[in-house]
Formats: C-alpha cells, sequence, structure tokens
C-alpha cells in the first residue's frame, strides 16, 4: 500500500511507537465492558479516548467537590473503570485518534498535540454517538443548547444550565434531561416533543419487553406533572425568538394550525442521536443509511465487515446504558472467537440472547421517536443549516436542485458540512435536504481525516 | 438492460472535468449539438479535488521525476494565463480568480539550478519570472521560512475555486444546448458508419465526433474502442486545508523540488497539496488519504511557511492525477479513428480552458489557437496487452 509513495519521495520516517493485541477507541459503558473482557482473557489491550478520564458520556465523572457534597450519581461507573485499570488495561486518556493506515491509529494529545501510531492486530470501536438538532429559526442564539449539554453541567458541576429552561425536540432523552434541569434546581418551562410518544397504545405496551425503562419513563412522567412542568405531544419549535440571547420561543402544533409563545432564557434541543461512525468509515467499514446517518454494518457480535475491526456500543445506533455494556462483552467475544481464545459460550449465548431483546426495544424506540421528512421541509429557507459555514437550508436546497448533481456536489457548491466539525452536526439535515430535491439514492458525507482538526508539530 | 432511444448529436464528449466541461462548452458556443456523459457525478474526479491553482511559471509537480520537455511547456503556460484571466467573463460566473503571483522556493543547491534553468526557459518563452534570494525572498514574501536559499517568482500565478469551475463551465453550456448526463458511465464505444456509437447507462448515442477527456480514466475508456491501450500512469494526490484563518497569505507557494503547493483560498483555509502521495489509487472508488503522507506534507509546509505551526489541519482529501509518461499533455485525434480526440493529461487543471479551445479549433478543422505538434494521443499507443491500473496498483 506504501509503494505508490515512494516513487515519489523516499518515505518519511515510519515508526510505530506502540503496539498492542487489541485498542479500543472509546472508554465509555461499551469499549470499557469490551477492555475489561479482553484484557481478563489475557489480551494485552488499550483504551484510548479523547476525555481526562474514561466513563465517556454516561459514567462521566463529576468534579470531586460535586461527589462529597451530592455523592456519586452512578457509582458503577467508577467501580467498572478501577476494574479496567486493575485487569492491567493500558489507559490511554486525553488522546484523539484522527487517522488511520492499515490497523495503524494516528492519535493526536488534546492538550499537547504530540504525535503518536499505535499498532492494533484488532480494533474495537466504541466512539458512541452524539445529539443533533434539527435547526429552526433562531436556533444560533446564544443560549440554545443541547439536552447533553444540560445533563452534563447538572451531573457533573451540580448546575443549572438557565433559570427557565424549555426541552425541546424528540426522544426518551428530553425527559432525562428535563429531570436532571429539576434537580438542581431550574425552572423547566415545558418538554415540547415532537411525536406523541406517550399514550397508553398496544404499542406502548409492546415495549414492556424492558419494564426497568419504562418504569423510569414513568417517573420522569409523575414528576414532571408533579412539578407542574407542561409536556407537549405532537408540537415543536417554530421559531427561538431574542435578539443576541434566547428570551422564548414561539411553538407550533403538528398541523401548524395553532401557535403559542413560552418564556425561556436557555432552550435545550435534540432530535435525537448520531453515530460517531467516521473513524469506522475511515478504517472502510460499510455502513447502511437509516434515517439520514451512517450505520455501520455488523453481525451480532459486532464484526464489522473489516477484518479485524469490530464495534461497540452507540455507535452502532443508539441503544441506552445496557445495550452499550451488552455490545461491549460481545465485540470482546468475538475477538476472543476469531483468535481462538477459549471463551464461556454459555455466557456469549447469553449476551446474544440479551442483545436481541434490548435492539427489538432500541428498534421500536427509534420508530417511535423518529424526525419524520415533514420536519425536514419545515426548515425555513433563511434558516443556517450549517453553522460553521453559515450556509443556509434555501441555499442547499437550490443546489440540491440541481440536475446533474448530488450530495457531495452540493456540499461543494455551498460549503455545507465544510467547517470544523466536518459535517457531524448538519450531515444528516443536508442528506434530507438533499433527498426532497434530488432523485438520486440517498448518500452520506464522505468521513475525511483528521477526524477532528489538529496541529502536526514539528518532529522532535 | 434495455437501451433507450438512439439520439444523434453532433458531438459526444466523455468525462465532466475541466477538460470535458470546457471542451463541451466550446463546441456548444459554435451551435453544435453538444451531449457530455459522467460516469459520477461532474467534477468528481481530479478537476475537483486538485487545489485550484493555475501555474504559468512551469514548476508543476512531476511525480515520477521522469525528464520532462519543459520547453515544450512554455508555449501552453503563456497562452493558459490570457485564457484563465478572461474566464470569468466568458462564463459570466466567479470562479474566485485571484491573480495572487507564485514563489517557487529552493532549499538546496540542485532546487537553485532547478530554479535557473526553469527561469531561463521562462524568459525565452515571453513569461515574466524574476530571480530571488532566499532574504530577497522574505523581503517580498515575509511567511517565507528561514531554510529558503532562493526562490523564483512569476506574478502570473495564480488560483481559482476549483469546486466552481467545471459547474461555470456547464451552467453556461446549457445556456448553448448543452446536454448533461452525469451517473452515466460509458460501457460502449464502437466505430460504424455514421462516426461512433457511444452507450452510456441507458442511453444510447451516435455522433461523428468523441472527445475522450477522463483523466485518469483516459485508457480504461481508450481500451472501450477497439481495444487501444494507450499508456498512462494515473497517480493518487492529496490535499489538506487548514480552518480558515483572516487573510494571511497572499500568495501561492510551491516547493521547487518536493512537488509540495500551498496557498490561502478565499474562504480563508490554507491548502497544502501535492508533495507526499496518498494511498494506494482506486480508481473504481475512493483513494484513501495516507496520514503519513498528511504529516510530511504538513510538516514540509510548515518548514517553508512557518506561520503554519500553529494552525491545525482540517481535513485531507484525494484524487487521482492523470499523468502520461512524458508528463505531457495530450491534445489531438487519434490516427486512424478520424473523429476520436483524446484530451487531458498532467497539469490539465492549468491547461483546461486552453485544451477545451484547442479541441474545437481541431474538431472545426481550423488552424489551432496553439501549436499542438507532438501532443497527439499517438504517442501513448502501446501494441502490447497490459493492464496500467494493476501496473499503478502493484509496482
Amino acid at each position: 500500500m506504501h509503494n505508490a509513495r515512494s516513487r515519489w519521495h523516499a518515505d518519511p520516517d515510519w515508526r510505530v511507537s506502540k503496539s498492542f493485541d487489541v485498542v479500543v477507541v472509546g472508554g465509555g459503558p461499551a469499549g470499557l465492558h469490551a477492555s475489561l473482557t479482553l484484557a481478563e482473557a489475557g489480551l494485552q489491550t488499550a483504551i484510548i479516548d479523547e476525555n481526562p478520564e474514561l466513563g465517556g458520556q454516561y459514567f462521566r465523572r463529576p468534579a470531586a467537590s460535586v461527589i462529597e457534597k451530592y455523592g456519586d450519581l452512578r457509582p458503577d461507573g467508577a467501580k467498572l473503570i478501577s476494574q479496567v485499570r486493575s485487569a492491567g488495561v493500558t489507559c490511554i486518556p486525553r488522546t484523539l485518534v484522527w487517522g488511520v493506515e492499515g490497523k495503524t491509529l494516528f492519535t493526536s494529545g488534546i492538550d499537547t498535540s504530540a504525535m503518536d501510531e499505535i499498532a492494533a492486530a484488532s480494533i474495537v470501536v466504541a466512539t458512541g454517538a452524539h445529539e443533533i438538532a434539527l435547526p429552526c429559526e433562531g436556533w444560533t442564539l446564544i443560549g440554545v443548547c443541547t439536552p447533553g449539554f444540560a445533563l452534563h453541567l447538572a451531573h457533573s458541576d451540580h448546575v443549572p444550565v438557565g433559570n427557565r429552561v424549555l426541552v425541546a425536540g424528540t426522544g426518551p432523552f428530553l425527559l432525562t434531561a428535563a429531570q436532571a434541569m429539576l434537580d438542581v434546581g431550574a425552572n423547566v418551562s415545558a418538554v415540547v416533543e415532537l411525536n406523541r410518544p406517550y399514550r397508553l397504545t398496544r404499542e406502548t405496551f409492546r415495549a414492556i419487553g424492558q419494564p426497568r425503562r419504562i418504569l423510569e419513563l414513568g417517573r420522569y412522567l409523575t414528576n414532571l406533572r408533579r412539578r407542574r412542568v407542561p409536556l407537549m405531544q405532537g408540537w415543536s419549535i417554530s421559531r427561538i425568538l431574542g435578539e443576541a440571547r434566547v428570551n422564548g420561543v414561539e411553538l407550533m402544533n403538528s398541523t401548524r394550525s395553532t401557535v403559542m409563545r413560552i418564556d425561556a432564557d436557555v432552550v435545550c434541543m435534540a432530535h435525537g442521536f448520531r453515530p460517531n461512525s467516521e473513524l469506522p468509515r475511515l478504517l472502510g467499514c460499510q455502513t447502511r443509511i437509516a434515517h439520514f446517518q451512517a450505520i455501520p454494518e455488523t453481525d451480532e457480535l459486532g464484526r464489522s465487515s473489516v477484518e479485524g475491526v469490530y464495534l461497540a456500543g452507540e455507535v452502532m445506533g443508539v441503544g441506552g446504558i445496557e445495550t452499550a455494556s451488552v455490545r461491549g462483552r460481545l465485540a470482546a467475544h468475538a475477538i476472543l472467537e476469531d483468535r481462538g481464545i477459549a471463551f464461556d459460550s454459555g455466557v456469549r449465548d447469553r449476551l446474544v440472547r440479551k442483545s436481541r431483546q434490548l435492539n427489538r426495544h432500541a428498534e421500536f424506540l427509534a420508530n417511535l421517536f423518529q424526525v419524520p421528512r415533514s420536519a425536514f421541509a419545515a426548515i425555513p429557507d433563511d434558516a443556517i443549516v450549517c453553522r460553521c459555514e453559515m450556509v443556509s437550508a434555501g441555499e442547499v436546497r437550490r443546489a440540491a436542485g440541481i440536475e446533474w448533481g448530488d450530495l457531495h456536489g452540493t456540499k461543494a457548491l455551498t460549503r455545507a458540512g465544510m467547517g470544523p466539525c466536518q459535517g457531524r452536526e448538519c450531515g444528516g439535515t443536508i442528506a434530507a435536504l438533499q433527498a426532497t430535491r434530488s432523485p438520486r439514492p440517498p448518500a452520506f458525507f464522505n468521513a475525511r481525516m483528521p477526524i477532528k482538526p489538529i496541529r502536526v508539530p514539528h518532529d522532535s | 438492460m434495455t437501451i433507450g432511444k438512439l439520439s444523434q448529436p453532433d458531438a459526444i464528449v466523455i468525462g465532466a472535468g475541466i477538460v470535458g466541461s470546457a471542451t463541451a462548452f466550446e463546441l456548444a458556443r459554435e451551435r453544435l449539438k453538444v451531449v457530455i456523459l459522467e460516469r459520477d457525478a461532474p467534477n468528481r474526479g481530479g478537476s475537483g479535488s486538485t487545489e485550484g491553482n493555475f501555474h504559468i511559471q512551469t514548476l508543476t509537480p512531476r511525480p515520477h521525476g521522469r525528464p520532462r520537455d519543459s520547453a515544450r511547456y512554455v508555449p501552453l503556460q503563456y497562452r493558459s494565463s490570457r485564457i484563465w484571466a478572461d474566464l470569468e467573463t466568458e462564463l459570466d460566473a466567479s470562479v474566485e480568480f485571484k491573480r495572487s503571483g507564485g514563489f517557487a522556493v529552493a532549499e538546496t543547491e540542485q532546487d537553485l539550478e532547478i530554479v535557473r534553468f526553469e527561469h531561463r526557459l521562462e524568459l525565452e518563452g515571453g513569461i515574466r519570472t524574476e530571480l530571488f534570494t532566499g532574504d530577497e525572498a522574505r523581503r517580498e514574501n515575509p511567511l517565507i521560512g528561514p531554510t529558503v536559499v532562493g526562490a523564483v517568482y512569476c506574478p502570473e500565478d495564480g488560483f481559482v475555486n476549483a469546486l466552481k469551475v467545471v459547474p461555470s463551465f456547464l451552467a453556461a453550456g446549457q445556456r448553448y444546448g448543452l446536454e448533461i448526463y452525469s451517473f452515466s458511465p460509458v460501457t460502449h464505444v464502437a466505430a460504424n458508419s455514421r462516426g461512433y456509437e457511444v452507450v452510456a447507462g441507458s442511453r444510447r448515442f451516435e455522433a461523428p465526433v468523441v472527445v475522450n477527456a477522463t483523466g485518469p480514466w483516459i485508457h480504461l475508456v481508450a481500451r472501450l474502442l477497439d481495444g487501444i491501450q494507450l499508456e498512462m500512469l494515473p497517480t493518487p494526490i492529496q490535499v489538506s486545508a487548514t480552518v480558515r484563518l483572516t487573510p494571511t497569505m497572499h500568495h501561492l507557494v510551491q516547493h521547487v523540488s518536493k512537488n509540495l503547493i500551498v496557498k490561502q483560498a478565499k474562504a480563508g483555509n490554507v491548502h497544502i497539496g501535492g508533495g507526499w502521495y496518498a494511498g494506494s489509487l482506486d480508481l473504481n472508488g475512493r483513494t484513501p488519504a495516507s496520514p503519513t503522507g498528511m504529516l510530511a506534507n504538513v510538516r514540509l509546509a510548515e518548514r517553508i511557511l512557518p506561520f503554519l505551526e500553529d494552525v491545525a489541519v482540517l481535513r485531507t482529501w484525494t484524487g487521482p492525477y492523470a499523468v502520461t509518461p512524458d508528463e505531457l499533455p495530450i491534445v489531438g485525434e487519434l490516427t486512424g479513428y478520424p473523429g476520436y480526440f483524446v484530451a487531458g493529461g498532467p497539469h490539465a487543471f492549468t491547461h483546461g480552458p486552453l485544451i477545451g479551445k484547442a479541441i474545437r479549433d481541431l474538431v472545426l478543422k481550423r488552424p489551432p489557437l496553439v501549436d499542438l505538434t507532438g501532443l497527439g494521443p499517438d504517442r501513448l499507443v502501446r501494441q502490447e496487452a497490459g493492464d496500467q491500473v494493476e501496473d499503478v496498483r502493484s509496482n
């Protein structure tokens, strides 16, 4: 593969400074469970994460002073991390994996920009997912954030994100965020849910396959009612109001026949999660496109289309904490099997059965909380859809209407998706807008390296 | 597969990169009925992945390091410079044209020899260039770093936005009736009594003129006609862009011997391209970018332009580069196949608009606007069978 280059110039200094049996990318629940299982089976395992500490989003460690005063919200996270450390897993925090060549991962220190190359016989990608929001007028104002951001502020620092917080979008996660806002003393002016999921229908009873999850949601709903927080189903934000900062929102019902105004100083908005699929795509893994997002293809255990590359957790599609843990352990079992290492097949089979059940539940929720095409159509032409490059929905629609073009051509003509986030935020929206104007099959922006912007220091 | 109704235009252009779209535009403007066929979306190959520079001085990347007749280039560069200057008016569109001027910088005594040699050729050919010592170069452009010992400066070098050129040619062509068929790979080309029959997707065409302007795919498309073997060395190139900066860098800066070219685009991103190869070339899919190549390119760029040390690299992309064994362009009719033209080759971005006009002249049997002697495709015809793509992948 490197031969072509040598005809141009001699290869630059090629060094692989570290080498492991398995490198797990992503230190969330899935990555932690995968690395624990692998290390316990005797494999030399490393886990790489961008954050200062392992844990990912779900097990993000609160500040020490917060733990002292309010207790540890999720003590099982601390326990899992310490198990991983004592199992001998090499933990590499504060490190970004930005590129790949074969199975060598190119990394950059988050604080130092120091470059390294880490070689792996097998790779587990557990890079998780992140929230995405559907653009509307005013969504770029100061005071608009995601529910996940508000949740971090509440959990890590016990700080409310605002005084009057409006939570909007779609997904069960809106309830979790609203509850966290109430817990740290914020007023929640409303929870505005685009879909109508919270009804007692036969559909809902199908979800009782996951009683724990249903009870949790039920608890949130009861609590919202008790605190007199309106839960508005079938409503969405038509405009976010304010000069530089948010001071309110205008809501509309699904037929757009009724509009109402609610005061708020912060709007937490998200319409589901997007798998962080850049690394698997750079590794060459096949993906399918669902709901305008690229989902890597795997078998039941998490084997990707590329030999030696495995997936675990939310990068395979959102499923929640239990799903992430099960998928992490499944990917580890796949590696053990592929490397001919003995394992308890009874455990593996139980995990497979559990995973099937969880996936069915995840699929049920995904259908309940999907963003309908009409929601993309409702984005006004003058709303900015690519915030990095300040590209409006109208500009994207015009480019998408060029009969000989496609999604990538729209990116080239408008610069949508060319900014610092590389389309991570806007990619799904741009693809959805493209689909309304163009007969081309569904597409997705290509993954490019560096996965996130990096400085390149001189060789020391 | 059912083949649709036969369509009979005056000319069929295969490949919607800069050469194909310029050719199609020029022919349509002459009131010919023209169709352009593209396997993917227009501008998806080399023309849309290059940095978008037009190099009027003769120092441009020479990936295979073979001897090249630089003197043969000078008249083409000279003429191309004028054509780029008028292009936005001709197309009635902005392509972000900027005549920035360009430095080719030297770091060694060997580099300086190349600089002096090419400078002499340019003087003889009427292209204005100026020789500088390292200190003089730094006085002219204080961004240039301390390792630079000399430079040649050409005020005519510059750049455009490579993402806008091909769409602008096509849109201008459409105003003259050009028909564009994207996602229509050509699968069949055969000579017949009316010229050539061409099948693309579910469409069938017949025309007295066919222009093969498929860049890195030229040899693969040529093979469809009687198995003609053209010798080509398609090469994977990669370009990196930094995050946007406020206007910092005015000029094009290229390295004399390392094939690296750096400039700040209008949007503010600095492009760092050429230099080290990308991964193995994949003419059927996407060529992977090489992180080692990216690091080497960026480090070299930081050496000749130290301000880049503090700038974050945003993304890297790859593209195929159509290289001929003698590194000269291909512009001409194939002997034995009247009406079958081949157009493209290396440096086709700089020369694309010129090649479009040259093919127009050949098709209309006018004296060409530049001397095309020795640039025809006949020199690349091979008698023995072989697979050039395999050649590139396995060598």
